[in-house]
């Protein structure tokens, strides 16, 4: 049968691209590798495209059995995600090839495998398959940062692995539960179990999921292993672990909340995690705007894009929970959407970073800039990136960021004060959010690609070939299509989405413009049409007027001529923010002022750090508190036979008398 | 759509732009004789921007290809919320325009002066940026909750179906999250278009720039542009402010008459609202960068009680 050489594909190459990357050492290895790993991704393109086509398909693994069949299956709604994800992974692939990131490690076989359990974990349809695809995910993460040589410290990855594991007991805790309460091994099979749960035990499920899942996504508390591994690790995981694995961590979530467990009257449940989703939002938000790496700038826009999508499905909880199923789906619809394009704009970002380090040895934005020039394509496409994940129109950050916001307008229905208070608090906490992450999106642009370069090597970087920048079209490609064309998306997913929430279908495209049932529509097509005939015709109306004279001179510097350092800096760009918001960075600031003769020239010594709250106030407390009783127990290991004796005597009398 | 109708929003586009360095020229007479001066003619910007359109372009050794760019961008942007705005008809021939796409294509036209303001290497820049983005993240929150308490109000987020919805309506419509909202958009009119207390339009002094500062690498051909573009945002702003929430005298059908009607009310509300912002710039002082959040704040919470009143009176 011709569809089932597809899946057969899809997991067999990454294999042996893994086999291949290990035999034949060196060059050969990592290029089959990463050829293995490219064409894989085809091939799980043209299955989700079948499945878009032609309807949910199973399969079922020739594996032995240990607990019920290992079935794999793609419903639409895991096709788009696959879509979107296999096209993230080629380019990734394409990239790493090219870049020679993580040469000497074994980059292209760890890339495989890390490739392999993603995707399991994507299309598994069997409990003990989905978890044993977690964990190899995030093992095979952990090794790929661990390995790289680029990680001096290793502190972070290890980091990384505590809070990933830490989620993943959440998550087998919750599956199994699910699975025993079901008697079900497979997915597909389990629906609606909420009801024959008791509200108790279905709000732990689903905390559980939340916590579980949220601990890969960075939701607040479980977010301080992104930065650190997001400033160490090679670009080419980052891209990988910021798109692919957060669509996977998302979709499962959506599926188990929404139709495993199902939504009940739960409305407190539904604000607490859309509390959490938008304090998660607006911290990625603020930290974005302060970091100095361009790496952990990318790690918390992350963390601000998925707050944001566990906001707006939050809000989908909160409306079913009142069983308003249409305005749910429309929250699940642009929490879908913007996970899509998030993994479009942040695979091309991450990147994009990744491959100015490489080209300038600096990922240090104190030390950046003017690369405009040096790189002119490389700006090019990093400021469609920029540009999107900023939500300016015509990109396809602002079509989802539309929806998003649309997709909270619906409280008109419900009138319980709760719902009718949470929502414009959402709204305003979405908002506050992109305000403060454009502002750092910007910075990061302005400060890498413009003005003059800060360091000797961000003014003689590396130059590109064309063959370099070739990872980067199809994704700068896509952040123009989806955002003016993404009618034919959109319909797949409202046809998707709609039974997680029990509806038949939705209507969401109306000719040429998005509409949600809140009146108003979005005709992205159109407004980009205008948009560009408006900038065109003022190019061709200045062209009337005859050429104008050029000429380059100095930038305006007051008479003192201008070097690297006479320019401003990263940190000082952000410091009106960050004394607006003083209270939420708590800054420790010292200036020392040395005495000097003469009272006009003075010396004076500047020095601020934000203090990482949750690091000290949450973590720090926990690991003292773990280390004080492991201390306290290793009292009792003194070294000497007699006391074990003792022990042993003791334990003995004590068993005796119990079991006696 | 009709001919007709794309007729009517060309004009209103033409309008607009033919106007706005009126409306710049009636705030600057204004503010002159509040200080006892004479002041310019009222044609003076047109000649400012006439003058710079024929003169050549310096332009930094350190800017990029970005940099000649960036004043079409922002000028194309000014133009397609026009086309956007509800001027002289409203209702469903009025336009497309929605109020988050207006609120994102007014972010278009800020974030690319910021990176202009980048591209020349100079602190001046950098500083009117850092500035323009403090504001400004203030700014949209407040701007896109007034717009959120509006559209809950009218049930529709479209720009011309909220002004037809109010237009036909009689006052008992007014609620006082209206108010609310109406008076977050005005001081947010005031701090995007860097008018006073925000900024001073007409200071080159580095201690009190925002918006200049991020102009200053500009010129000739390039600079009239950026200037023209400033000039239609806050144009567009007083069209949002008075159509969305005193949409009264709007045309609703496409009759000669009603459009006559809708041309006189537009015109009438932009010189009244020129002449306001002119005497509340005149009254007040400066203030302190820092002091600044304080009156965002103020703006932001007003237009969060526009929302919550709604639903809870």
């Amino acid at each position: 049968m011709f569809p089932a050489i597809l899946p057969t594909l899809l997991l067999t190459l990454p294999l042996l691209g893994a086999l291949i990357s290990i035999l034949l050492k060196g060059e050969k290895g990592r290029t089959y590798g990463y050829l293995c790993a490219s064409m894989s991704a085809v091939s799980g393109a043209f299955w989700a495209l079948y499945v878009l086509l032609e309807g949910t398909e199973t399969y079922v693994l020739p594996l032995p059995s240990v607990w019920g069949d290992y079935a794999i299956r793609l419903d639409p709604l895991g096709a788009l995600i696959l879509l979107i994800s296999s096209l993230t992974f080629a380019c990734v692939a394409m990239f790493s090839l090219f870049s020679r990131e993580g040469e000497e490690v074994h980059g292209s076989t760890l890339f495989n495998l890390f490739m392999l359990s993603v995707i399991t974990a994507l299309v598994a349809d069997q409990v003990l398959l989905l978890l044993v695809a977690w964990e190899s995910m995030s093992l095979t993460s952990f090794l790929a940062a661990w390995s790289s040589r680029e990680d001096e410290d290793t502190k972070a990855s290890w980091k990384y692995l505590a809070i990933t594991h830490f989620g993943a007991i959440l998550i087998i805790v919750a599956f199994v539960f699910l699975s025993v309460q079901s008697g079900e091994t497979r997915l597909s099979a389990m629906s609606g179990l909420g009801a024959s749960m008791g509200s108790m035990a279905s709000t732990a499920v689903v905390i559980c999921l939340f916590m579980g899942f949220g601990s890969k996504l960075g939701l607040l508390p479980f977010h301080i292993w992104m930065p650190d591994l997001y400033g160490r690790a090679p670009s080419s995981l980052t891209a990988l672990l910021s798109t692919a694995s957060s669509n996977v961590a998302v979709l499962v979530l959506v599926r188990a909340t929404f139709s495993y467990v199902g939504i009940a009257e739960q409305h407190v449940l539904a604000i607490s995690v859309m509390g959490l989703a938008g304090l998660t939002a607006l911290w990625g938000a603020w930290q974005a705007l302060m970091q100095r790496d361009t790496s952990r700038i990318l790690s918390f826009s992350s963390m601000e894009n998925m707050g944001l999508i566990l906001l707006t499905l939050g809000a989908g909880m909160l409306f079913q929970s009142y069983g308003a199923a249409e305005a749910a789906g429309f929250c699940i619809l642009a929490a879908m959407f913007h996970l899509i394009n998030h993994t479009v704009f942040k695979a091309l970002l991450l990147m994009g970073a990744g491959a100015a380090r490489r080209s300038t040895g600096q990922s240090d934005l104190e030390r950046m800039g003017g690369l405009a020039k040096t790189l002119p394509a490389l700006s090019l496409v990093f400021l469609i990136g920029i540009l999107s994940v900023a939500a300016l129109p015509p990109f396809n950050g602002f079509a989802s960021e539309w929806a998003m916001f649309k997709s909270l307008m619906h409280a008109e229905p419900i009138a319980d004060p709760l719902v009718q208070l949470a929502l414009p608090l959402a709204i305003a906490a979405m908002a506050l959010s992109t305000a403060i992450a454009t502002a750092a999106y910007l910075r990061l642009f302005g400060f890498m690609f413009l003005g003059r370069p800060r360091s000797n090597g961000a003014c003689q970087p590396r130059t590109m070939d064309r063959k370099d920048l070739f990872p980067f079209i199809p994704l700068t490609l896509l952040c123009l299509l989806l955002g003016v064309g993404s009618f034919p998306l959109l319909n797949e997913l409202a046809a998707a989405v709609s039974p997680l929430v029990g509806l038949s279908g939705m209507e969401v495209v109306d000719r040429y413009s998005i509409s949600l049932s809140h009146q108003g529509g979005l005709d992205p097509l159109a407004l980009g049409i205008i948009l560009a005939a408006g900038i065109i015709l003022t190019y061709l109306v200045l062209r009337l007027l005859g050429r104008r004279s050029l000429e380059r001179r100095d930038t305006w510097d007051c008479g003192t001529p201008l070097d690297r350092r006479t320019q401003y800096t990263p940190t000082g760009f952000s410091q009106p923010i960050l004394r607006v918001f003083e209270k939420v960075y708590r800054p420790r600031t010292t200036v020392h002022e040395e005495a000097r003769p003469s009272p006009y020239i003075r010396s004076v010594r500047f020095e601020q750090v934000l203090p990482d709250l949750f690091l000290e106030r949450i973590y720090k407390p926990l690991t003292a508190g773990a280390m004080f009783l492991a201390f306290q127990v290793k009292r009792m290991q003194n070294g000497s036979i007699q006391t074990y004796l003792a022990y042993i005597m003791i334990i003995l009398v004590v068993l005796l008398v119990v079991l006696r | 759509m009709e001919l007709i109708e794309a007729l009517i929003v060309l004009t209103e586009v033409l309008f607009l732009l033919a106007i706005s360095p009126l409306l710049t020229g009636i705030i600057r007479k204004v503010k002159a004789w509040m200080q006892c001066r004479v002041g310019p003619g009222l044609l003076q910007p047109y000649r400012d921007i006439w003058k710079q359109l024929h003169k050549s372009t310096v332009m930094s050794r350190e800017a990029s290809w970005l940099f000649l760019i960036i004043p079409y961008v922002c000028f194309g942007a000014m133009l397609c919320l026009a086309v956007l705005l509800p001027v002289f008809l409203a209702g469903p021939s009025g336009g497309m325009g929605d109020m988050l796409a207006a609120i994102y294509i007014l972010a278009i036209f800020r974030a690319m002066m910021v990176l202009g303001g980048l591209e020349g290497g100079s602190s001046f820049g950098g500083m009117g940026g850092s500035r323009e983005m403090m504001i400004s993240a203030i700014v949209e929150p407040t701007l896109l909750l007034s717009i959120f308490s509006v559209a809950a109000i009218s049930g529709t987020t479209n720009l011309s179906d909220i002004s037809e919805y109010f237009a036909a309506s009689d006052a008992g419509v007014l609620s006082p999250s209206m108010f609310l909202a109406a008076a977050a958009i005005f001081i947010s009119l005031m701090a995007e278009n860097s008018r006073v207390p925000f900024d001073n339009p007409a200071t080159h002094l580095e201690l009190t720039m925002v918006h200049e500062g991020m102009l200053l690498e500009y010129s000739g051909r390039e600079l009239a542009l950026m200037e023209t573009a400033s000039f239609l945002r806050l144009t567009l702003f007083m069209v949002i402010l008075s159509n969305v929430f005193f949409p009264w005298g709007i045309a609703l059908s496409t009759g000669a008459g009603a459009l006559t009607l809708g041309f006189v009310a537009i015109t009438l509300k932009l010189l009244l609202l020129s002449v306001i912002v002119a005497v509340v710039e005149s009254v007040m002082a400066k203030m302190r960068l820092f002091r600044l959040p304080n009156l965002l704040t103020i703006s932001f919470t007003l237009s969060l009680l526009a929302v919550i009143s709604y639903y809870i009176l």
